[in-house]
């Protein structure tokens, strides 16, 4: 049974050494800082644009969810959706890429136990596949300008996993929104 | 357990040592990447309750491999959404029906080359996982889509769309895996929501 023990612990360390997620996210959060965001109450959700050519996000079902989160989102925040006019008009865009990397795994030592000796598992490289999906959100006011504007960059193994994902990153960089005033400067 | 002499004293680190195995053995296996994955969207706004008939449109193979471009994994992946629509108390019908259900698979073949480069490549190319690789070669493996629709028949409006993504060793095993995949993406229909 000890036997079991240095293999267990390889086999281990090589599946978290490979399996690393690809996964990484990273958004950013940019207004115009002479708009007073206290005075926007009512919102309206014109029609998002989708860039791609994936089944999981080119169909208008895939649309209206981002439509419901950005909605639940914005309502969440304080503000009231309104079919006429409106003080924020809210516009969404989606592109995404796949990307082939190539990852360089370091060769694992099993350390030697009082049973058994260690060995070293030979690393290498190893492909790794992803999509990488960007969301961007606009919000503009009354007049057309655009106000604010979140970006939201996920990548995953796993397109349908991303697409799965992107529903939480539209709550997640609304929850942004509005920005904090502090001493007199907007801040995040 | 008591300190003993001998064997004995080696139990308790080698105890140890099988546990710390075991947890990082599972951790590992749960921090692994899912490379199966699944995503379903239905229409919010429409009355699922109101379906009860359905009927095949178009199913589509598009992976050209001789393991899956024929007539038996074609029925068995339609007999698999068949029985799974039945299960959830559809009807099929030839005419007239309330929705339209089609599905279309689709893959691609990727080559790993001994650098870790992963390029598409054509099917006939690579092989099968095997323990004859030469040193450093990774095995071909193949990203298939299963994508699976259903559209009102009233409105021509697509009211269900699941997507299945999974990378294969090969195309036999794709081929197997065909109507399990597609089970599951029934599985996620939204029946009787109103």
């Amino acid at each position: 049974m000890t036997r079991l023990v240095p293999a267990l612990l390889g086999t281990a360390l090589l599946l978290l050494g490979r399996g690393a997620c690809a996964g990484g996210e990273g958004h950013d959060v940019t207004y115009d800082a002479n708009t007073d965001f206290k005075a926007l109450r009512t919102f309206a959700i014109r029609d998002g644009r989708v860039n791609s050519t994936k089944p999981e996000f080119a169909n208008r079902l895939f649309r209206q969810r981002m439509e419901r989160d950005i909605r639940a989102a914005l309502i969440s925040r304080g503000l009231k959706e309104s079919a006429e006019t409106a003080d924020v008009v809210v516009t969404y865009s989606l592109v995404d890429t796949d990307v082939a990397s190539v990852e360089r795994i370091p060769p694992t030592r099993v350390p030697d136990t009082a049973a058994s000796r260690g060995f070293v598992i030979p690393g290498g490289p190893q492909a790794d596949l992803y999509t990488e999906g960007t969301l961007v959100i606009d919000l503009s006011n009354a007049a057309g300008k655009l106000v604010w504007r979140g970006t939201w960059s996920d990548r995953e193994r796993s397109t349908p996993n991303l697409s799965k994902e992107l529903s939480d990153d539209v709550r997640k960089l609304l929850r942004e929104f509005p920005p904090k005033r502090k001493q007199g400067v907007f801040v995040n | 357990m008591p300190a003993t002499t001998g064997p004995g004293m080696h139990y308790p680190r080698r105890r140890s040592n099988l546990c710390f195995a075991w947890l990082v053995a599972l951790a590992a296996l749960l921090c692994r990447p899912a490379l199966a994955d699944q995503v379903v969207d239905f229409d919010h706004d429409f009355d699922f309750s109101t379906v009860r008939t359905f009927t095949f449109r178009n199913t589509t193979m598009d992976i050209d491999r001789p393991e899956t471009r024929n007539d038996i994994v074609v029925s068995s992946t339609t007999q698999a959404i068949r029985k799974a629509l039945l299960a959830h108390g559809l009807q099929e019908v030839a005419q007239d029906a309330d929705v339209h259900v089609d599905w279309n698979v689709f893959g691609q073949a990727m080559l790993v080359g001994p650098g870790g480069q992963a390029r598409p490549t054509g099917y006939g190319q690579g092989g099968r996982w095997s323990n004859g690789m030469r040193d450093g070669q990774q095995p071909t493996f193949i990203e298939s889509t299963l994508v699976l629709d259903i559209t009102a028949s009233s409105s021509g409006l697509l009211i269900f769309r699941g997507v299945h993504r999974n990378r294969d060793q090969d195309a036999a095993y794709t081929a197997k895996m065909l109507p399990e995949y597609a089970r599951k993406l029934v599985d996620g229909y939204p029946r009787g929501r109103k």
